[in-house]
C-alpha cells in the first residue's frame, strides 16, 4: 500500500486525502446543524461576523498600511475582545456546560456581556481618537 | 570696637614708614619675539621724562619695560601695593595692567603684545603709556606718563553675547509648526475597505436570518423597550463621544443612561429567567 502511494504522483495523493476529508466536514456540519441549539449559533453567526471583521481590518493594515495606529489597533482590539466575550457568553450560555456554570444562570450571562461590552466600547472609542 | 579698629589702623597706616619713593633704573624697549634685553634694544629714561620719539611695535612684538622702586631716604627696595602700567588710547579710552615684582624686588613687564591686547578692549593704534605706583606709607604716589607707542594690535571682533544684546525691534511672530502629516491612502481605497469591514454584517444577518432569530420569547413589558432603546442611546452615546463629547460629559449622560437600562435590562432578564422556571 505504502509502495502504491508512493509511486502515485503528488496531486492524486492530494485528491485522495480531500477525498476522505470532504464527508468528515460534512457529517460535522451536519451534525453542528442538528445537534446545536439555534441560540447557540446565533451567538455562533455573531463571532463568524467578528471574525471577518477582523480579518479585514487585518487585510487593510497589511495592504495600505496602520496610519491612523490608535485607529487601527483600537477598531482590531475591539474585534479581538468582543470576539472573547462572545466565546465566553457561548460557553456560559450552552447547556452542556450547564454543570460548571451552576451559579450563571443564561440571563446573567447575557447581563455580563452586555455590561462588559460597554465598558470595552467606552474605552475602544476613547482610544479611537 | 569698631572705632578702636578705625583707630588702631589710622595709627598703623600714622606708625608706618611713610616715605618718599623713586623710580631707579627704568628701562623700556621693544623686543622681537625671542630677542634678549641688552643696552642696544633697550632705553634708559629718567624719572619724570618722557622718551623721546614714539615706539612702534607690532602683535608679535614683546614691550619690555623694567625699573627698581626705592625709598629716597636709604635706597632700600620697596613692593608698594600698586603698581600699573596704564595705555590710554586717543579716544580716552585705556587699559591697565599690573605690574609684578621678581623675587629680588626688580619689577618687569615684559608680554608680547599680542597676548597683553586681550586686555585691551579691541584698542589698537597710538597709547600713551604711564606708570602707576602708589601705596598707603608713600607720601608721592607717582603718575608718570613716560613714552608713547603706536602698537598695531590685532582688533578681534568679539560679537557680544545673545544674552547681552538688546533689541528694539519685535522678533518674529513663533508659529506653531505642525506635523506633517502621514501619506493616506485614497478616499477611494478607504471607501472600499469601509464597505469590506461592514461587509461582514450581511452574513450575520443572512445567518441570523437562516437560524430563524425571532423576539417571541421577550416579555410582554414596559421594560423592553426602555431596555433596547437605552442600549441603543449608549452605543449612539459613544458615537457622539467619538465625534464631538468629551470624557466628562459622556460619563455625565452615561451615568442617567447606564442606570435606566441597568434597571431596565434587569427587570427584563429576570422576567424571562421567572418565566422559564415557570414553563420548567
Amino acid at each position: 500500500m505504502l509502495r502504491q502511494m508512493y509511486y502515485h504522483p503528488i496531486h492524486v495523493t492530494i485528491f485522495r486525502m480531500a477525498a476522505q476529508v470532504v464527508p468528515v466536514l460534512t457529517k460535522l456540519f451536519d451534525d453542528y446543524q442538528k445537534t446545536t441549539s439555534s441560540k447557540l449559533k446565533i451567538i455562533d453567526a455573531y463571532m463568524t461576523y467578528i471574525l471577518f471583521t477582523g480579518i479585514f481590518q487585518f487585510i487593510y493594515c497589511l495592504l495600505v498600511g496602520t496610519f491612523p495606529f490608535n485607529s487601527f489597533l483600537s477598531g482590531f482590539i475591539s474585534t479581538v475582545t468582543s470576539f472573547v466575550l462572545a466565546s465566553c457568553l457561548r460557553m456560559q450560555v450552552n447547556q452542556e456546560n450547564r454543570s460548571e456554570f451552576t451559579a450563571v444562570s443564561t440571563e446573567r450571562a447575557f447581563a455580563d456581556f452586555i455590561f462588559a461590552n460597554l465598558i470595552l466600547h467606552l474605552v475602544v472609542v476613547n482610544f479611537l481618537g | 570696637m569698631k572705632l578702636l579698629l578705625v583707630l588702631g589702623t589710622f595709627i598703623v597706616v600714622a606708625c608706618a614708614a611713610v616715605d618718599d619713593v623713586s623710580i631707579s633704573n627704568f628701562k623700556v624697549g621693544i623686543l622681537a619675539k625671542d630677542q634678549q634685553p641688552d643696552a642696544e634694544n633697550l632705553k634708559t629714561v629718567a624719572i619724570f621724562s618722557k622718551l623721546s620719539g614714539e615706539l612702534k611695535a607690532e602683535a608679535s612684538q614683546r614691550l619690555y619695560v623694567s625699573f627698581n622702586i626705592a625709598k629716597k631716604a636709604d635706597n632700600a627696595k620697596v613692593k608698594p601695593q600698586q603698581v600699573f602700567l596704564r595705555f590710554v588710547a586717543q579716544n580716552g579710552e585705556d587699559a591697565v595692567v599690573v605690574v609684578n615684582p621678581d623675587a629680588n624686588g626688580n619689577y618687569l613687564y615684559d608680554t608680547v603684545l599680542r597676548t597683553a591686547a586681550k586686555s585691551f578692549h579691541n584698542l589698537s593704534g597710538q597709547f600713551k603709556i604711564s606708570l602707576i605706583v602708589g601705596d598707603v606709607t608713600i607720601k608721592n604716589p607717582i603718575n608718570w606718563h613716560f613714552a608713547d607707542i603706536d602698537a598695531a594690535l590685532p582688533v578681534a571682533y568679539e560679537p557680544t553675547p545673545k544674552s547681552q544684546q538688546v533689541r528694539y525691534e519685535p522678533l518674529n511672530e513663533i508659529t506653531h509648526q505642525f506635523r506633517e502629516p502621514e501619506k493616506r491612502p485614497s478616499a477611494v481605497i478607504s471607501d472600499l475597505f469601509t464597505v469590506v469591514c461592514l461587509s461582514p454584517l450581511v452574513i450575520l444577518f443572512g445567518l441570523w436570518a437562516q437560524i430563524g432569530i425571532n423576539f417571541k420569547n421577550a416579555p410582554a413589558s414596559p421594560w423592553v423597550p426602555i431596555f433596547h432603546i437605552g442600549l441603543a442611546g449608549i452605543f449612539g452615546l459613544y458615537f457622539l463621544f467619538w465625534v464631538q463629547f468629551d470624557m466628562f460629559e459622556t460619563l455625565k449622560y452615561l451615568s442617567v443612561l447606564g442606570f435606566l437600562t441597568f434597571v431596565a435590562g434587569n427587570r427584563v432578564l429576570r422576567a424571562i429567567s421567572e418565566s422559564k422556571q415557570k414553563s420548567d
